[in-house]
């Protein structure tokens, strides 16, 4: 009886005495009693295993979620990176380092290869439309231009022509005034010589108006 | 120089061709022009949403070509040289485009009550009922979202998709750097991602 009432006080005070909230009186009395009786010492150690059960649990628990958390903040900003690396991936400009990166990355995340694949898509849709725009496109664009060259290259032309003639025609004139010059030198030089020969004549004029003066015996008077 | 033939211009490779067109060879520099209008006219197609001026620009760009061929140092960095023409006159045009009111064709019809309500149903207003193939309306669409894109990202668009040019060669023809171009490439990627997605499942 007395040992029962004892043990339900121990029992009640078991949780205390693990928390270590218990004076110390009341602790050797309750190291006492489990040293002597078997059933508390079970309780106690049940209570105990219990506790640290429970403890080891919530600890787990902290550390799972912490890392769930931590695993789950990396993936953001490692999609994030991979988003922004999309477009230079697909234009060949990622370097050596960043490029092995979002290999590793997109063979591990099945969004990522799903996201790739549509940037792929897009951009073979462009390039078809491109292509198709470029084959309707109308070969006589060029004409007018082609057209413009040519007239360009024929006003150069045509410039160099005038130029030329505008030589040759100069060549032609300086040849002609050479020729007037020279003729009109010709003329003179006939009219030297005709003055000449009339000097001459007057001379043989005057021999023979002697000759006829002496041939009529006339007194030729000399002035 | 010797005339071979409009016909063998047309073995040649580009980079021979420009070599002759630098000699002043104007049968390959007409092949060359020849060659290259699609190309230009295509892009012109993308980077401006007002039909009107595609072809001005285009010939614009082909003659500008033509006249300065000679100061292309290095016949492998033609596409990257063409491609800067294209963009200094795209980039003039927007600027003359902004200064102007907008005009209006005269021969487009004013559009009813009736016709815009059509216009709300059908995705799009380019496409005819004859060429409303599921094809072409998806063409129709991809041009649209292009179109609404903002400059600077459908230039860059442009540039990469079709032209088919490196983050470096863009960021030397539009004047910034390189981050800049990558982050324009892929905004506009994702935009058009985000407009596209219903139409390509």
């Amino acid at each position: 009886m007395d040992n029962k009432i004892v043990c339900k006080r121990v029992s009640s005070m078991l949780s205390l005495y693990i928390d270590n909230k218990v004076s110390d009186s009341e602790k050797s009395f309750i190291e006492n009693h489990l040293n002597e009786c078997e059933s508390c010492y079970n309780k106690f150690l049940y209570l105990k295993s219990l506790i640290k059960s429970l403890k080891d649990s919530y600890k787990q628990i902290v550390e799972l979620s912490l890392k769930k958390q931590q695993r789950e903040s990396f993936n953001i900003r490692e999609h994030e990176k991979f988003f922004a690396n999309i477009s230079p991936y697909i234009d060949n400009e990622l370097d050596a380092k960043d490029c092995y990166e979002f290999r590793k990355y997109l063979i591990k995340s099945p969004v990522a290869q799903k996201e790739l694949k549509d940037v792929y898509r897009i951009q073979r849709e462009l390039k078809d439309c491109f292509n198709k725009t470029k084959k309707n496109v109308s070969k006589s664009i060029s004409n007018q231009v082609i057209r413009s060259l040519k007239f360009e290259n024929k006003k150069t032309f045509d410039f160099l022509h005038i130029y030329f003639n505008a030589q040759i025609a100069k060549i032609a004139l300086l040849a002609i005034f050479v020729l007037f010059g020279a003729f009109e030198a010709f003329q003179y030089k006939d009219l030297i010589k005709t003055k000449v020969d009339n000097s001459v004549n007057s001379d043989i004029d005057y021999d023979s108006d002697m000759q006829k003066a002496q041939k009529l015996n006339i007194d030729y008077v000399e002035f | 120089v010797i005339n071979f033939g409009k016909k063998t211009y047309k073995m040649k490779t580009q980079e021979e061709l420009i070599k002759l067109a630098q000699k002043d060879n104007i049968d390959a520099l007409e092949e060359l022009i020849k060659r290259n209008q699609s190309n230009v006219y295509a892009s012109f197609y993308y980077l401006n949403d007002d039909c009107a001026d595609i072809l001005d620009l285009t010939q614009e760009v082909l003659f500008k070509m033509a006249k300065n061929i000679k100061n292309l140092k290095d016949s492998a960095k033609f596409k990257s040289w063409l491609n800067q023409i294209v963009t200094r006159i795209f980039y003039d045009y927007l600027r003359i485009k902004n200064r102007k009111l907008k005009t209006v064709p005269i021969d487009k019809k004013e559009e009813s009550e009736q016709e815009r309500f059509n216009v709300a149903e059908v995705p799009c207003s380019k496409c005819t009922p004859e060429e409303s193939s599921l094809n072409e309306e998806l063409q129709c669409i991809i041009e649209n979202s292009i179109h609404k894109l903002p400059d600077e990202f459908r230039l860059a668009i442009v540039l990469r998709e079709f032209q088919g040019l490196s983050y470096e060669e863009i960021a030397e023809i539009t004047n910034t750097n390189i981050g800049t171009v990558k982050s324009r490439i892929s905004r506009a990627r994702n935009k058009l991602q985000e407009e596209l997605k219903h139409y390509i499942a």
